[in-house]
Formats: structure tokens, C-alpha cells, sequence
């Protein structure tokens, strides 16, 4: 298998993987590796991030995928607030009005919102590993969760740093140790982004939690998914009025997805929590 | 995708993977073979499990014990019926078609 193929592979949801990894793997090393099964590959884990098919123990699979998924979307898509914001009004923009400065502003209260819906959701599924690792005195689950607190650790003290470090004569020529730590600060912050993402999906992967546990993080899933699309909406409708321009496209062209990728998968997680058992 | 040189596309996967498992069960590869060799047309891994992982929460397959990585799969009782229905269909569908091609002058 190529390593692009591996990838590939690797780029279904967890869930899939968890089901169906094994077999797709032998089935790619059976009919060989071309640029074709790659695309063809990446074609359905796509189907399989927008449509889960979950056929055994399918209600907590989906309840699961509902919850890991909107986690992820989340974490790929809060940043469009401060993004925006950064964009328009650090320094404010002449063409930002009143209306926009309301728009950002009721984007960072949904974004805060959103905050604490996730973070609640998250304290029952962290209960139930902790206490799951501590009764089997297995801690391999969490074990994802390492890397993203070291990282974390790294990110923290590089803010201090840039806050720290002599800024330079004027803000148009900032010291090169500025610029150094300032851009250190960004590319550990987008890691410890990133790994936000992932590692707790894993963790959550990794540990099972059952159909109950799930429920109640499921359904703030739903609230938070809505907050997301919330946030890049009211931070679009403000940067197509002030004018964001390319950095701010790309920016919320991720918010848009991610705002959709967690609606769907949102709505099928409160769908399976409302159906009868 | 599924891949064959037509100019109409004419099977789902879905349908290739029932047709394939109606004379016993088989893993992927031997899906994709069968297939390949039956009607000409190539599933490729992504598509394949895309529809196998439908067709199990349909109800319509389902997984059976296998050795390794390899797991086999098996018509269920519905997923026969449904089959059977499908192809009922399309065999009216084929005698139909044929039958008013007859009567377009060449």
C-alpha cells in the first residue's frame, strides 16, 4: 500500500475505520494502488463523513459519530470569529459600520456559547474514560490526549513570550524576535488546533462509551453545531459588507463546511436520540 | 466510482454487489473479481464499501466470520427478496425495451 493510499484510508471517519479499516486496507493491497483508487478512496470517505452507514451497534455508533464529528468541525471552525474580527477590526477597517461591529459582536457571544456547550457535552464522555481507564487500569485510550497537552503547554508559553518580547520601534517595523515568536506562537497554535480535533474524537473512539452516555452529549451537539453555524454566519454577512478580502474568504469557505458538515451530522445524532429504542 | 467504457451508465453498485453475492458469499475481492468479470465493471475500494456498509444497515447483507482482514459477505432473506424484485423489474424492463426496438424501422 503507498503511503497516499494509506492516507486515504485513513481520512474515513473513525467509526468506519473501526468497522470496515481492516478489510478496505486488504481490499487496497488486493487490487493494487493507482491515483484512481485514491480519488476513488477520498470519493467515499467523503460519502462517509456526510452519510455514516453504521450497521452494528448502529444506534451508539451514530450517537458516537454525531458527537466526534461536531467536536471536530467545531474545533476547524470557531477560529473564523477571532479571524474575522482580526481581519476588520484590528485596526478597524473605514468601511466597517455599525451593523458589522453588532454582526462580530453577536458572533463572539455564539462563539462563547458554543464554548460551553461543547465543554459541558465533553464532561460526561470525560467521566466515563477516566473512570473507565481507572477501573481497568488501561490508560491507552487517553493516550492521544498526551501530545495535545504538551502541545498546549508549548502553545501557552509562546503566548506569554509574544506578549513578553520588545515589540520593536513602531508596529510597521516590528524586531525580528517578535516576528519569530509571533509566528512560532501561530504554527503551535494551529497544531494544538488541530490535535484539539482529533485527539478527543480518538479518545472518544478509542473508550465506546455507551448509547447513554451519549445522549446528552449528542443533543448539545445539535446546540452546538447551530452556534457554529451562527458564528460564520453573522461573520460572513459582516465581511461581505466591510469587505474581507481573500484571507477572509478562504476563512469562512472552512466555517461554511465545517458549519455543514456539523448540521448533518448533527441532525442524524438527535434524529437517533429521539427514535425509540 | 464504478467504472465501465459505456456511454449509459446501467448498474448501481449497490445492485453489482447483490448480483455478485447471489451464488454464495464472498469477500471484497472476490466482489470486485466477480463483478469485473460478469459485467465488465471495476468497484473501486471507496465505492465498494460505500455500498457494503449501506447494504449491512439496510439489512440487506450482512458480515460473516473470516479469516484475517478478509471478511465475507452473505445475501440475508430480505436481501434476496429485494434482489429478486429488482431483477424482475428490470427483466420487464429489458423484454420491453427490446420488444419496441423491434418495431423502430433501422
Amino acid at each position: 500500500m503507498t503511503a497516499m493510499s494509506r492516507l486515504a484510508v485513513h481520512s474515513y471517519p473513525p467509526s468506519f475505520r473501526e468497522r470496515y479499516g481492516a478489510e478496505l486496507e486488504a481490499l487496497v493491497e488486493d487490487t493494487g494502488t493507482s491515483a484512481r483508487t485514491v480519488l476513488d478512496l477520498l470519493l467515499g470517505a467523503a460519502r462517509a463523513w456526510l452519510r455514516p452507514a453504521l450497521a452494528t451497534d448502529g444506534r451508539r455508533r451514530r450517537l458516537q459519530a454525531s458527537v466526534t464529528t461536531v467536536w471536530m468541525a467545531w474545533c476547524a471552525g470557531f477560529f473564523v470569529v477571532p479571524a474575522i474580527n482580526r481581519l476588520l477590526l484590528d485596526p478597524p477597517m473605514p468601511s466597517v459600520s455599525g451593523t458589522d461591529r453588532s454582526l462580530l459582536g453577536a458572533a463572539g457571544v455564539l462563539l462563547i456559547a458554543g464554548w460551553v456547550l461543547a465543554l459541558l457535552g465533553a464532561l460526561p464522555l470525560a467521566w466515563r474514560a477516566l473512570v473507565q481507564a481507572r477501573r481497568g487500569g488501561d490508560w491507552r485510550p487517553l493516550r492521544p490526549l498526551l501530545p495535545t497537552l504538551v502541545v498546549g503547554l508549548a502553545d501557552s508559553a509562546l503566548l506569554v513570550a509574544v506578549a513578553l518580547v520588545p515589540r520593536g520601534h513602531s508596529p510597521a517595523h516590528p524586531s525580528a524576535l517578535f516576528v519569530v515568536v509571533t509566528l512560532a506562537w501561530l504554527v503551535c497554535f494551529l497544531a494544538l488546533v488541530a490535535m484539539l480535533g482529533i485527539a478527543p474524537a480518538l479518545t472518544v473512539t478509542r473508550v465506546r462509551p455507551d448509547e447513554r452516555t451519549l445522549r446528552a452529549p449528542a443533543l448539545l451537539a445539535a446546540a452546538v453545531a447551530l452556534c457554529l453555524a451562527g458564528t460564520t454566519a453573522t461573520s460572513l454577512a459582516a465581511s461581505i459588507d466591510a469587505g474581507a478580502g481573500p484571507f477572509g474568504t478562504a476563512v469562512l469557505t472552512v466555517g461554511v463546511l465545517a458549519s455543514l458538515v456539523a448540521l448533518v451530522s448533527a441532525m442524524r445524532g438527535v434524529r437517533t436520540a429521539a427514535s425509540p429504542v | 466510482m464504478a467504472r465501465r467504457r459505456d456511454e449509459v451508465a446501467w448498474a448501481d453498485p449497490a445492485l453489482l454487489i447483490m448480483g455478485s453475492l447471489a451464488d454464495g458469499p464472498k469477500h471484497g475481492y472476490a466482489i470486485v473479481q466477480d463483478t469485473q468479470a460478469r459485467v465488465g465493471t471495476t468497484l473501486g475500494p471507496g465505492t465498494l464499501y460505500a455500498a457494503l456498509s449501506r447494504l449491512e444497515e439496510r439489512g440487506l447483507v450482512r458480515a460473516l466470520p473470516g479469516d484475517d482482514r478478509r471478511r465475507p459477505y452473505q445475501l440475508t432473506a430480505a436481501g434476496v427478496e429485494v434482489l429478486q424484485q429488482r431483477l424482475t423489474a428490470m427483466r420487464s424492463f429489458a423484454a420491453r425495451g427490446l420488444a419496441l426496438l423491434r418495431t423502430v424501422p433501422s
